[in-house]
């Protein structure tokens, strides 16, 4: 074979790896979007909420936050089903950004990340997994935290606010001291673009830093009760707890709400929910 | 008539496993379940006879209407609306496998349950 044959088959050669080499980094890309559009699908088998809990852990893990992984087992909702099935299993994903100086207290701040069958849950709920990942990444490079600050990812709320349950009802026996719990749930739909956000918070001191920073940031807020989210876990076993929310009181719902149409987010006004929670955090923290 | 106490014998032994494993998780109706059971028995042992009979017939009642809820619960998933995903990811080969010997087994105690050796004939034969 003369130099131009060899070359020819070097040259194919390069060609077909390159091909490849493409293809493969295509698919990557394909199968592991990162930031929230890797929370859009639906999360309701175990392997598809195992899939985002490890894709949780996987964004965290970028920024030199190591998560964990907190499996549990627990009872059927009905007693009478533990006559029948199995226990109910789950994995909620946690992790601890210490203090910088010796604290006993804790913050802990949440969002379920599952999703309801049929619904590729975009504002319900990867609109508050997101935020509460952007926060552990903002909390974690604060230069001064005077509390400890928990950030976890509760599992199947939609079947009962389950995971968020077991984590309460562990802090609880744990007999640690909890400051506060913070909760986001659905903050990625604006009907109306006024940027008004529910905030379900107990009066006192929480409720005036949440009222202030809100006020400082521009951003409205209507004060509202509901017990359907993740943070009604930690008020049950005695804690203070606050749920961020897109504007239910107002009835500017996300019409796709558990439906199949929920797969876009308003960036914007999720964002300035994130700022809120944050600016408050930060003022926990500082005092 | 061995058949009826290894039938007896296993539905025992997971229903301690059943009772011991939600036990742990601080949920006690598998454990008030083998508790009726055992009562049933401790019954049947004491008193012997026909009230033995009974107490095999009634465990064997009970564990073939867990059977029963087994099947009809996988009927209701399967072809019902999608209530649970935790439910409908239960229905494996060993849901089934249980279900099926509750069911039958269940019936099997009923119809020819264990015959436990009266003390008086026992006493006859020495």
């Amino acid at each position: 074979m003369g130099l131009r044959g060899k070359l020819g088959i070097a040259a194919a050669g390069l060609a077909g790896f390159l091909m490849v080499a493409g293809h493969t980094q295509a698919l990557r890309a394909t199968e592991y979007a990162t930031g929230i559009e890797a929370f859009v699908g639906e999360r309701v088998t175990t392997e598809q909420r195992r899939t985002a809990a490890v894709r949780i852990m996987s964004e965290l893990a970028e920024a030199g936050i190591d998560a964990k992984l907190q499996p549990y087992d627990t009872g059927n909702t009905n007693w009478a089903l533990d006559l029948v099935l199995p226990p109910v299993s789950g994995a909620n994903v946690a992790v601890e950004i210490p203090s910088t100086e010796p604290s006993e207290q804790t913050i802990v701040i949440g969002a379920h990340y599952d999703s309801v069958k049929g619904s590729p849950g975009a504002d319900d709920n990867a609109s508050g997994t997101y935020a509460v990942i952007e926060l552990a990444k903002r909390v974690s490079e604060l230069p001064v935290r005077r509390m400890n600050v928990v950030f976890v990812w509760f599992d199947q709320e939609e079947v009962g606010l389950v995971g968020s349950k077991i984590f309460a009802a562990n802090w609880k026996a744990s007999g640690l001291p909890l400051h506060s719990m913070h909760n986001i749930d659905m903050i990625g739909f604006d009907g109306n673009g006024d940027g008004r956000f529910d905030l379900d918070v107990p009066d006192g001191e929480l409720a005036e830093i949440y009222l202030r920073e809100a006020e400082a940031l521009g951003i409205p807020i209507a004060r509202d009760t509901f017990n359907s989210s993740d943070h009604a876990s930690f008020r049950k076993v005695g804690f203070r707890a606050v749920c961020l929310s897109e504007d239910f009181s107002n009835k500017d719902i996300n019409p796709t709400y558990h439906r199949g149409g929920d797969k876009t987010i308003d960036r914007e006004y999720m964002q300035s929910g994130i700022d809120l929670v944050a600016a408050v955090t930060r003022r926990l923290l500082e005092k | 008539m061995k058949a009826a106490w290894g039938i007896l014998a296993l539905s025992l032994l997971l229903w301690v496993r059943r009772a011991a494993e939600f036990a742990l998780l601080d949920r006690f109706a598998p454990a008030a379940f083998l508790a009726v059971g055992m009562a049933l028995m401790g019954w049947g042992v004491v008193r012997r006879g026909n009230t033995w009979r009974r107490a095999m017939r009634l465990w064997g009642l009970l564990i073939g209407l867990i059977g029963l809820a087994g099947f009809a619960l996988a009927i209701a998933l399967h072809w019902g609306p999608p209530v649970s995903q935790h439910g409908i990811e239960s229905l494996t080969l060993p849901y089934f496998a249980a279900s099926a010997f509750y069911l039958l087994g269940g019936v099997w105690l009923m119809i020819r349950p264990p015959v436990l050796a009266d003390p008086a004939d026992a006493a006859s034969v020495v």
